[in-house]
């Protein structure tokens, strides 16, 4: 004893040390605010109190009972009279009162309650970007999302300018698209009667993500919401067959090695076989597509018959150096880890070419397109915004120029007479691909479906890439069509519709001068 | 000699009690700038409240709810949208109107609105 006074008093760093941790561990910690790339606030400290007792100084623990009883409520008065009669000196009561409750037990003039006051984290947008932020634990700590990251990364803070300000990080974010997209998102699942929507937008020159969102989600602010089953980030942290929007990189890969052209004929009647496995097109109105056709109408033969003509090994290479075959990493962590056939046989390259048998993130997936679209510089998503001096790409080269234009002449095809028609978006030139995959269950495959819409816009110029799976939709109508087209497609039309002006992207409409000059 | 010792002395005795003011006045600037340092932190925590309150009731969705509910305008078509440049290339075109007419009373909607709800 005497010889650690002594130490102490020696070295005084050892008490500082000491006094530290014991102050991180018991009081919560002080956070910067996170606001949108236009300065809204997303997220903020307020100050919030705490309440504990020394059960050895209160003279009458039913007395203080009866009173806390009052102001508290019922769930906190769980346990509470063992707390106030307890042997120990400390007991917390409650922790994240209000100004209001602490200034009620004040007044109550309790000897052996004491209140402190501490910062809890509010965010004053509630659900909106549940999954971007994340939330923080009660002492006031990220345990996911943006807060997660941050904690380990507090140099990106900008410290304020003047006093009453506080330290604040900006995010890539812009509130308006968020707010649209989790709408948008919301409506769908209410129309379709789907389990579960997400979508996110891009920017595909420098991967800032824009929006991100995937329902059902939870509030932060009651981030006990957080732990019901299935409120998690699917778009980021689970992996899907996401079907016929793979084709785009069947026929990326057959354009980048000058297989075909987009004219070249391809013959989608004759089944293909493989491996006890056949493979036909039995929409297939007439023996030859053009490449082209086989894009538009998303024919499964023609992608396969491309794929097999590349070879398994190339396809699979390409997959790789878009970032799909390994986790992705931004700040929220890592995406989910896509699941490949292991070994790879030729019939896996033929599922893989038309999206089956093969499970990536979808935020990975629309990574990879943001990259082949936007000229085919690789994009690595970020949720900080980038410096707009910066090279808007650095990334390594996936497809060349000319494949990259090819593509988007594809997609913007496609949204205008293919199977993406009902985006009904082309005054802002979108460009998109559909999908439609059968969920797997054990042994098979089952009747509900998960579809896609992968759209960029304006397609001649590319700056934005949005992507929108819903799981389960069910027909608008009674005998309806629950295909991508029919609800992923026009809620991907709904939301750029909505999210272009915001994003200063201007409908392309030829003037008529003579109605225009009447006004 | 001794005019310096009573002179010294009474120099000590002023000193004592202009130490002593000095310490006193001290002592109040402290405890007011604690205080006033109190409020500056008090202030803050309240500026923080407010810029979240504030964030909570600007939030898109509480203004679309609001908008959808007590306003008749209808989110912009694209037909309604044109570029700043063919607007001034447009207002340019414009023929300048032969005369200027009575300007109207202007009329606030959305404040009768506002008026209409009994929110004032």
């Amino acid at each position: 004893m005497a010889w650690q006074l002594t130490m102490l008093g020696r070295y005084p760093t050892i008490t500082s040390q000491l006094m530290s941790a014991t102050e991180q561990t018991q009081y919560a910690q002080s956070r910067p605010d996170l606001v949108d790339r236009n300065g809204r606030m997303l997220a903020s400290d307020i100050r919030v109190y705490w309440l504990y007792a020394d059960p050895g100084r209160i003279i009458n623990a039913d007395e203080v009972f009866e009173k806390l009883s009052r102001v508290l409520s019922r769930g906190d008065l769980i346990g509470l009279r063992g707390k106030l009669t307890s042997k120990r000196r400390f007991e917390w009561i409650k922790r994240g009162l209000t100004p209001r409750q602490a200034q009620a037990i004040h007044s109550l003039g309790l000897p052996g309650l004491t209140l402190i006051d501490e910062p809890q984290r509010a965010y004053p947008v509630g659900r909106i970007a549940a999954h971007v932020l994340g939330h923080t634990n009660v002492d006031n700590k990220g345990i996911a999302g943006i807060e997660r990251y941050i904690d380990g990364h507090s140099e990106i803070a900008v410290a304020p300018t003047q006093k009453g300000e506080r330290p604040k990080i900006t995010l890539s974010l812009d509130l308006r698209v968020q707010h649209a997209l989790h709408e948008e998102l919301s409506a769908a699942m209410r129309r379709y009667h789907a389990k579960a929507a997400s979508g996110v937008v891009l920017d595909v020159r420098n991967g800032e993500v824009f929006a991100l969102a995937g329902l059902p989600d939870y509030d932060p602010n009651n981030r006990e919401e957080s732990l019901i089953k299935g409120r998690h980030n699917r778009l980021y942290a689970d992996s899907y067959e996401l079907g016929s929007v793979f084709k785009s990189y069947a026929v990326a890969l057959s354009l980048e090695l000058g297989n075909v052209e987009l004219q070249d004929e391809i013959d989608v009647l004759t089944p293909i076989r493989i491996g006890g496995y056949t493979l036909e097109d039995r929409h297939a109105k007439k023996r030859f597509m053009t490449v082209e056709e086989v894009f538009i109408h998303s024919s499964n033969t023609g992608a396969a018959r491309l794929a097999l003509e590349a070879g398994g090994g190339k396809l699979r290479g390409f997959f790789n150096a878009l970032g799909l075959l390994e986790p992705m990493q931004t700040e929220l962590g890592l995406t989910a880890r896509a699941l490949i056939p292991d070994p790879w046989r030729e019939v896996n390259t033929m599922t893989a070419s038309y999206g089956h048998g093969i499970s990536v993130s979808p935020f990975a997936f629309a990574t990879a397109v943001a990259s082949m679209i936007n000229g085919g510089t690789l994009i690595e998503p970020t949720f900080l915004p980038v410096a707009r001096d910066a090279p808007q790409s650095k990334g390594s080269r996936v497809v060349s120029q000319e494949t990259s234009a090819k593509l988007r002449h594809l997609f913007w095809m496609t949204a205008r007479h293919g199977t993406g028609r009902n985006a009904d978006a082309h005054d802002y030139r979108i460009g998109g691909k559909t999908g439609t995959a059968y969920k797997p269950k054990p042994g098979g495959y089952s009747k509900e479906v998960i579809t896609s819409f992968v759209a960029g816009f304006p397609m001649d110029d590319p700056r934005y890439l949005v992507l929108i799976v819903i799981d389960e939709p069910q027909p608008e109508k009674k005998g309806g069509r629950n295909e991508a087209g029919h609800n992923a497609a026009p809620t991907t039309g709904r939301l750029i519709r909505r999210i272009a002006p915001m994003l200063g992207i201007a409908p392309s409409q030829k003037i008529d001068e003579n109605r225009q000059a009447s006004y | 000699m001794r005019l310096l010792c009573l002179l010294s002395f009474g120099f000590l005795a002023g000193l004592i009690v202009l130490i002593y003011d000095m310490k006193y006045e001290t002592r109040q600037l402290q405890a007011r700038a604690s205080e006033l340092e109190r409020s500056i932190s008090l202030e803050t925590d309240n500026l923080a409240l407010m810029r979240t309150e504030w964030s909570h009731v600007t939030s898109p969705d509480r203004i679309e709810t609001l908008a959808v509910r007590l306003l008749d305008s209808e989110p912009a078509k694209p037909e309604q949208l044109i570029t700043k440049t063919d607007f001034f290339t447009l207002l340019a075109k414009m023929q300048p109107p032969a005369q200027k007419e009575e300007p109207k009373p202007r009329q606030d909607h959305i404040g009768a609105l506002i008026r209409g709800t009994g929110l004032q």
